[in-house]
């Protein structure tokens, strides 16, 4: 007989509202609600080491750049701010400070994606162009410049709509850069030369999450319809896609393991499924929540030797996170 | 040819030599006997009995055209074509007549024998079943006391000399229809003597005797039939018997049928060949019969007490089925769900119908395995519905159904079963029952369970006081049959060897299943996923080609079964309709779920009218306030109609107490303007349909729309103008148009052969409104204030319109209230309302007050006789017409003046001339 799926390893409450993104670091966990507070959690103690008013709407995303040790929050108030953790935890000091904002236009619910190699040397940031969200500008945050502009397609030559998540990528020293638009459409951009590689029409609602495998061989998206689409990372025209049937509708977030093994769903129907990354197959569905989940988020694994990590976190409508153990 | 030539010739010796014969019956020579003994002596003698004078038949009188060779086919034409028409004959013909002359010897050789010949003759079979039809059609042949009595008595000797048996011996290659004619018999001749004798009805014919007899009868023959079958059985009996028993079954004859049956298996079931018979019957009988079968056996089981009556039932039962119940599939049903699970005997029933699941020892992927039969009491134990609203009876009926199973399982049976899980969420649920009982028997299956599933130290352990009953729930679980046919193993004696024997077999088989079984599994899960669809674009698509090696350390959790929505409308088909009034109030309330609101709204009207007064006295107010208020938010289809007929119904079924309560309504702050609309339409909807003006049925026929004011109105001036076409056919001329016009020309052209279509038929209804219209119409009408905030808040041409409607509204409930007892007083105050009125400027292009007010005079003159409207309106001089006079020039100045609309001609028009004939009165009175 097969295994009950297990149950959450702990719950982190704290906020007082919807919590939209989360974020978890080796030592850290670091979630938004839509009150604009963000807060910081000791991945040990379990206790929370910060909490403020990052923005003055709600908090739609969050990420780290590991090599600044900055954390850069987007929030409806129309602000991208970064705040220097570091400082923070080498002086043990009692706030945060922001270190740069930029505005940005946050109307669309389209969260912001960062691209950082290792020594953070190249930071860029896809966000949705300023009062017209249907294209995606690229900044580059060391030089702060705008490194590419527009991109996007025109509504005559193909109707795709504002544009809802994106996701970019560097394969074989190119940059390509991934969106997913509202009626489904899924477009593959180089960025190089601004071309479209592929674009494919793999759900019939918004697409609300992209996620691409360490490995960049294989992608996924999730929409607001019950399909969960994992296609081929290629320039090819026609990439190789399947498509997997839920039995529920509505994904708010996908994410991949580092190690590519498994990835996550992050469920309307405030349940977490796990996939088999390769075989497609569902493995287990984790439910603990009471409301709708909004984000989800892997422990990467940040040197070789630091064992096995199989930790997830997951935010939900409900005001909690939850912490679990899978695989 | 030959042949067909060979019998048409002794047909018609034999139809001449019978001629002869019935004639020398009815007519014969000097009213000689001896002619008449003769006569009906030769047939019986040269067709019927078992001698050799077939060879004299150059002898015989009337025979002796029929020469040797012809012999025998004659006899079996004899038997097909003449016996019953002869035994027809001397019934009529001899029975009254010659009969009391007979001695008693000739009685019988003469009569009775053509009736129950010897059992030695030949085509026995067929002669009695002919014979027992005519006997039992003369019987019921009330028009001579006389046959009547001879062929009861005639009827109770055939009865007891030919049994079930005889009858069934009839050829296979013979037509069934044959056996079908004789088990109608049997089956309703205990009703049919009782129709003929009534109280003086003979014992033997008595039903409870008589199905007795046939039920001894049946058993018996089985019997015969399981000792003839050394070579092959007779199936075509066994099914023949099964429609017999079927019909019985059916008429409600089981006890009688089956008491013997059972007494007969008990003894005989370890015979081969008789459980053989036994099984082909059992396998033979539809699902209701093989209940009623089982359902006699399961209470003679109930009366068993001690373990070794259990463990002799059980082992019975065990031999009855354990042969036919792998392919039975009914059987299975029956023994493991319905007896187990739905119906509730009691525990030893339990008892001994899990110890032959048990015996049975099925792999556990079979339906009929003890796990199996486990998981169905854990279904039922489970279903949230089951829980809260089964009888404690129920609830102790599964609790030792699932206590008695665990007795027998092992912790190894439970692996690659579901039960476990099933059993903690259960738990849980059971845990939190209100129900001290069924709380103290969820916890006792918790603490076996656990017991059985963990082994050892994770054992729960509740702390129950070890009450009576918790004694005997848990001994269920340490004490089995199994045991005690252990320790008694001279009870089960040889048949447990070679049960052995056979379970030693029965195991290779099961383990090459199981196997078997295995394999599917693996293929399935790989390779078929439901979840998975694979698109047209992907057939190279290989995403697992790489790094294949490492991958198989994920096993997939337990995932409960996802219900799967697919479509609104499968949604729309999971949510049932109200069967209740408060169903559907809260259907109604159900503010975030469209499906249920448009559910609960279709299913309105019709629930309201179906309702008991009760539900509407407690929840009509309710009700209707939340129809009053509920806004289409959903875009419904229908929502508005659906809101109407529900609200119309509302007000139908219960008028004193909704009427007031709307009216009130009506002058409520918090309503808007359609709603109010709706208020009034809903008032004088009911107003026509309890006064039987609208003919409801005629309307559905028609399929119109639902009712509107517009459309009484309209009606309304149907009524008008079929009322002045008669008296004034000046004014009826001009309202021709020309399309009446020309229908009239062609109704003249036409010819009609039968004028039975055009005429309608005139209905004769009680006009059930009368006692309702105070409540209508005063609470109405009193509070209307044309200064208060509710009139006041709307702008003018929406003041204007609610005036038009509202009026209307009143001269509708004053039109249908016509002769009721408040009718005067209604339209005293409809006058004063209109009056008061007449001055009032239209500020809407969409109405007109003044229409509405004419509307509502006419009404006035319409609904009250003309003595009436002058007692109450003519004012009191002699000379003057009072307010009478004041109209008048009211609608004159308007026609002056040009002010009334060309559709406010009728009604004005129609006052008009009603004044003009009360006036002649009024002159005709003066005068005279």
């Amino acid at each position: 007989m097969s295994k009950l799926p297990p149950d959450p390893i702990y719950i982190f409450r704290g906020h007082n509202s919807v919590i939209n993104t989360v974020k978890i670091l080796k030592d850290i966990v670091i979630s938004g609600d839509i009150n604009g507070q963000i807060i910081l959690w000791d991945l040990k103690s379990k206790k929370q080491i910060l909490k403020w008013k990052a923005h003055n709407d709600a908090v739609l995303s969050i990420d780290y750049i590991y090599g600044k040790e900055h954390i850069i929050s987007q929030g409806r108030d129309n602000l991208l701010l970064a705040w220097d953790y570091g400082t923070f935890k080498r002086e043990n000091a009692k706030e945060i400070k922001i270190i740069s904002s930029l505005v940005v236009d946050s109307l669309s619910f389209c969260k912001f994606n960062l691209f950082q190699n290792e020594d953070s040397s190249e930071l860029l940031l896809a966000i949705p162009k300023l009062n017209k969200n249907e294209f995606v500008d690229i900044i580059d945050l060391n030089s702060k410049t705008v490194k590419f502009d527009s991109i996007g397609v025109q509504d005559k030559d193909i109707k795709a709509g504002m544009c809802m998540c994106m996701k970019l990528i560097k394969k074989d020293c190119k940059l390509y850069l991934l969106v997913g638009y509202e009626y489904g459409n899924v477009i593959m951009w180089n960025l190089e030369n601004k071309d479209i590689c592929w674009n494919l029409k793999f759900h019939s609602e918004p697409v609300f999450a992209i996620d691409v495998s360490n490995s960049l061989k294989y992608g996924i998206s999730v929409s607001a319809d019950n399909i969960i689409a994992h296609f081929e990372i290629t320039e090819n025209k026609n990439p190789k896609y399947k498509e997997i049937k839920s039995k529920t509708c509505g994904f708010a977030d996908i994410k991949f393991r580092y190690d590519d093994k498994i990835f996550a769903t992050a469920g309307w129907d405030s349940k977490i499924r796990i996939f088999h990354a390769k075989k497609l197959i569902p493995l287990a569905i984790l439910s603990y929540h009471r409301g709708g989940i909004q984000e989800l988020d892997f422990l990467k694994k940040e040197n070789e030797n630091d064992g096995k990590i199989n930790e997830l976190i997951s935010c939900s409508k409900d005001g909690c996170l939850s912490l679990w153990k899978i695989y | 040819m030959v042949e067909s030539h060979i019998l048409k010739n002794i047909r018609q010796k034999l139809s001449k030599s019978f001629k002869v014969i019935e004639y020398d019956i009815q007519y014969p020579k000097n009213n000689d006997i001896e002619i008449v003994k003769n006569a009906l002596k030769e047939p019986y003698t040269f067709f019927i009995e078992k001698t050799n004078l077939s060879s004299n038949l150059s002898i015989s009188k009337y025979f002796n055209s029929i020469i040797q060779n012809e012999y025998s086919i004659a006899k079996k034409e004899f038997i097909s074509s003449y016996y019953q028409h002869f035994l027809e004959f001397i019934i009529e013909h001899v029975c009254v007549n010659w009969y009391p002359c007979f001695s008693q010897e000739e009685k019988k050789q003469l009569f009775e024998n053509y009736f129950i010949p010897e059992k030695n003759v030949e085509y026995y079979e067929y002669l009695i079943h002919y014979s027992f039809y005519i006997i039992s059609r003369y019987i019921s042949l009330k028009e001579h006391n006389y046959i009547m009595q001879i062929m009861t008595k005639f009827l109770e000797k055939f009865l007891k000399r030919n049994t079930v048996n005889d009858f069934l011996s009839i050829r296979k290659e013979f037509d069934d229809s044959i056996w079908t004619q004789y088990v109608q018999l049997v089956s309703f001749l205990p009703d049919r003597m009782v129709s003929v004798y009534k109280l003086e009805t003979d014992s033997f014919f008595m039903e409870k005797n008589f199905f007795k007899k046939i039920g001894i009868e049946i058993s018996h023959s089985l019997n015969l039939i399981a000792e003839n079958s050394k070579d092959s059985i007779e199936n075509y009996k066994i099914q023949r018997l099964i429609i017999l028993i079927s019909k019985l079954f059916r008429l409600g004859k089981t006890d009688a049928i089956v008491e013997p049956l059972y007494n007969d298996m008990r003894k005989r079931i370890k015979n081969l060949s008789y459980r053989k018979v036994i099984g082909d019957l059992i396998k033979g009988l539809n699902m209701n019969e093989l209940e009623k079968l089982f359902n006699y056996i399961m209470k003679q089981f109930q009366q068993s007490k001690s373990n070794e009556n259990l463990l002799k039932n059980s082992l019975f039962l065990y031999d009855l089925s354990k042969d036919i119940i792998s392919t039975c599939s009914s059987l299975q049903f029956l023994l493991g769900t319905k007896f187990l699970v739905r119906v509730n005997y009691n525990v030893e029933v339990l008892k001994i119908l899990i110890y032959f699941f048990y015996k049975l020892d099925y792999d556990k992927f079979s339906s009929i395995s003890l796990i199996s039969i486990l998981q169905n009491f854990i279904n039922t134990w489970l279903d949230s519905y089951f829980m809260n609203n089964a009888s404690k009876l129920q609830h102790q009926n599964i609790t030792y159904g699932i206590l008695i199973c665990l007795s027998y399982l092992e912790h190894d049976d439970f692996s690659q079963t579901d039960i476990e899980i099933k059993f903690l969420k259960g738990v849980g649920k059971y845990l939190e029952s209100t129900r001290y009982d069924i709380r103290t028997y969820g916890m006792v299956i918790a603490e076996s369970m656990s017991e059985k599933l963990h082994k050892t130290d994770k054992k729960l352990d509740f702390e129950l006081t070890e009450t009576d009953e918790i004694k005997f729930l848990r001994s269920l679980v340490k004490n089995n049959l199994e045991n005690y046919a252990n320790e008694h193993r001279e009870l089960v004696g040889d048949e447990l060897e070679e049960n052995n024997e056979e379970k030693e077999d029965n195991e290779d088989t099961n383990t090459i299943n199981n196997d078997d079984y295995n394999q599917d599994q693996d293929v399935s899960s790989e390779d078929e996923d439901p979840d998975e669809v694979v698109s047209d674009l992907d057939i190279t698509y290989d995403n697992s080609s790489d790094e294949e090696s490492d991958d198989d350390d994920l096993e997939p959790y337990y995932m409960e079964e996802e219900e799967e929505i697919t479509s609104a409308q499968e949604l729309k088909n999971k949510i049932k309709p109200p069967l209740y009034i408060t169903d559907c109030i809260s259907g109604l309330i159900a503010d975030e779920e469209p499906n249920k609101i448009e559910i609960s709204l279709n299913t309105a009207p019709e629930l309201i009218k179906s309702c008991g007064l009760n539900d509407i006295k407690e929840f009509g107010i309710r009700l209707c306030s939340i129809l009053l208020n509920m806004s289409n938010n959903y875009e419904l289809d229908n929502f508005e109609e659906n809101r109407q007929e529900a609200l119309n119904n509302l007000l139908i079924k219960n008028p004193t107490l909704i009427a007031p309560f709307i009216c009130e309504q009506f002058y409520q702050k918090n309503y808007n303007l359609s709603q109010k609309f709706i208020m009034l339409n809903t008032l004088s909807t009911a107003a026509n349909t309890l006064s039987s003006f609208l003919d409801n049925s005629k309307k559905n026929e028609k399929d119109e729309e639902t009712i509107e004011i517009d459309n009484i109105i309209d009606r309304f001036n149907d009524i008008n103008e079929n009322q002045n076409i008669n008296k004034d056919e000046s004014i009826k001329k001009e309202d021709l148009s020309p399309i009446k016009i020309i229908a009239k020309r062609i109704e003249q052209h036409t010819r009609r052969f039968s004028r039975k279509s055009l005429i309608k038929k005139k209905v004769i209804r009680e006009n059930k409104f009368l006692n309702y219209a105070k409540y209508f119409f005063f609470p109405l009408i009193g509070k209307f204030d044309c200064t208060s905030e509710i009139f006041t808040a709307l702008n003018r041409s929406e003041q204007s319109l609610l005036l038009e409607r509202l009026i209307l509204t009143l001269g509708i409930i004053t039109y249908c209230s016509m002769n009721s007892l408040d009718c005067r007083r209604m339209c005293r105050e409809l006058w004063n309302f209109c009056w008061s009125y007449r001055f009032y400027e239209t500020k809407s292009q969409r109405c007109n007050v003044r229409n509405s007010i004419l509307f509502g005079y006419s009404v006035i003159f319409n609904s009250l006789s003309e003595e009436l409207i002058m007692d109450e309106f003519g004012g009191n001089s002699f000379f003057g017409l009072g307010e009478l006079e004041e109209l008048y020039e009211w609608i004159m100045k308007l026609l002056e003046e040009n002010k009334i609309e060309s559709k406010d001609v009728k009604f004005s028009t129609d006052i008009l001339y009603h004044l003009k004939s009360i006036t002649e009165k009024k002159e005709q009175q003066l005068f005279n």
